[in-house]
């Protein structure tokens, strides 16, 4: 039997991330969409309602810890697991982004397997 | 009248005799009434004892069946034992046969998860460096490109810390021509003929590795993690210099050795590329 496709919301400025990332989860049940900046991922995510968000922090117009802050204001995607993508994996920034609402967190450069094995275990897949 | 007198003396005599005789037969009768009370109390008693010594042989033969039985079963039992210690034997054969096919199976399975691990490892290996293939050859922009060269060492390798140095005209300097996380004054302009930089850039070997003392390092150099050299056709153009690695990043790893390998190849095309690109876009418009 398939499985159910999730759908997955990639929100990062750099392509090289985004494509990264494509490529790791095109191994799952997956749809992904994408958004270039904190903005535009959480217009996506009131759009597309995807069953998780992987979010970048550094990004303009919007950074990813107020995207997360701002989803997470919203009755739509208040419960949407996010898994914050990050360079800076100190405890500092890591608590600032569960502080803010994210689920979780992978540091770049990203670990496949372990990315992978998060996204399964939020989304059940 | 004396013979009146001795036949009634007589008569009370006999009387009196009669009268004890009745009397001693009446106690006697009395006694043996009283004798033959006792004797049927121990009948009765003797009934009842029979009757008890009756119930403990019907008891006696019970247990005595009893025994049989239980002898009997201790037989049954004792075979049953015999039998049970020889199953339980050939159980416990068959249960450490059985563990070592478990075992066996278990190093299998942790043979095929390492192998799996593996492949997904050279799997995401290749996709780092179909990804970092992609983006520089992706653009004939040269925005782009430093950009593309800017993503691909903070996204796959791992450092925050880069520039990017073009030869200068008269090959003696190293001009910074895009940087990520550095202090762009103090990176201006590196000499080409010396320090780690500038040997790789003669070399056209990539540096990779922590500084030693005693290193030809010139100013700048003290956080240099690698540095990458870009030739085209034999002809230094410039290179790659990744600084300091994020602090979750412990060292250079293979796969980063590869990253930097096909940086060597592609990306100086690809810079050499948007230049020919820049020229042709300047002629046409010059036209």
């Amino acid at each position: 039997m398939a499985m159910p496709r999730k759908k997955v919301l990639l929100v990062d400025d750099s392509r090289t991330s985004v494509f990264m990332e494509e490529m790791i989860l095109k191994k799952g049940p997956y749809d992904i969409v994408v958004a270039a900046d904190g903005q535009e991922g959480v217009e996506k995510a009131l759009a597309e309602r995807p069953d998780l968000i992987l979010m970048d922090m550094v990004m303009p117009r919007m950074t990813g810890l107020e995207a997360v802050r701002e989803l997470r204001g919203r009755a739509e995607t208040k419960d949407i697991p996010i898994i914050m993508v990050t360079t800076r994996g100190e405890g500092d920034n890591v608590e600032k982004g569960f502080e803010s609402g994210v689920n979780d967190y992978v540091t770049k450069p990203i670990d496949g397997l372990l990315l992978l094995a998060k996204v399964r275990d939020y989304l059940g897949t | 009248m004396k013979r009146g007198r001795d036949q009634a003396d007589y008569v009370q005599k006999v009387r009196g005799d009669s009268q004890r005789l009745t009397q001693s037969l009446l106690n006697e009768n009395e006694r043996l009434r009283a004798r033959l009370a006792g004797l049927e109390t121990d009948n009765a008693a003797l009934a009842e004892k029979a009757r008890s010594v009756d119930a403990l042989v019907a008891a006696n033969e019970t247990l005595r069946a009893g025994e049989a039985t239980l002898r009997a079963e201790k037989l049954r039992f004792e075979e049953a034992v015999v039998q049970l210690r020889e199953e339980f034997a050939t159980a416990g054969r068959r249960y450490a046969a059985l563990e070592q096919r478990l075992k066996d199976a278990e190093e299998e399975s942790h043979r095929f998860s390492q192998d799996y691990l593996n492949v997904e490892q050279q799997n995401q290996n290749l996709a780092n460096l179909y990804v970092a293939s992609y983006r520089l050859n992706g653009t004939v922009d040269r925005d782009e490109l430093m950009l593309a060269l800017q993503e691909i060492v903070a996204n796959l390798v791992g450092s925050e810390e880069m520039g990017v140095f073009e030869v200068s005209e008269n090959g003696k300097t190293l001009s910074l021509a895009a940087s990520l996380g550095l202090d762009a004054e103090r990176y201006r302009e590196l000499p080409a003929d010396r320090g780690l930089i500038g040997q790789a850039l003669r070399s056209g070997q990539t540096y990779v590795g922590g500084l030693q003392p005693g290193d030809d390092r010139a100013e700048g150099e003290e956080n240099l993690t690698a540095c990458i050299p870009l030739i085209v056709e034999e002809r230094p153009i410039g290179v790659i210099a990744i600084f300091r690695l994020l602090s979750h990043k412990p060292q250079i790893e293979d796969i980063d050795r590869e990253l930097f390998e096909l940086l060597a190849a592609q990306a100086s095309v690809a810079l050499y590329c948007t230049r020919l690109h820049a020229l042709h876009r300047a002629k046409a418009l010059r036209a």
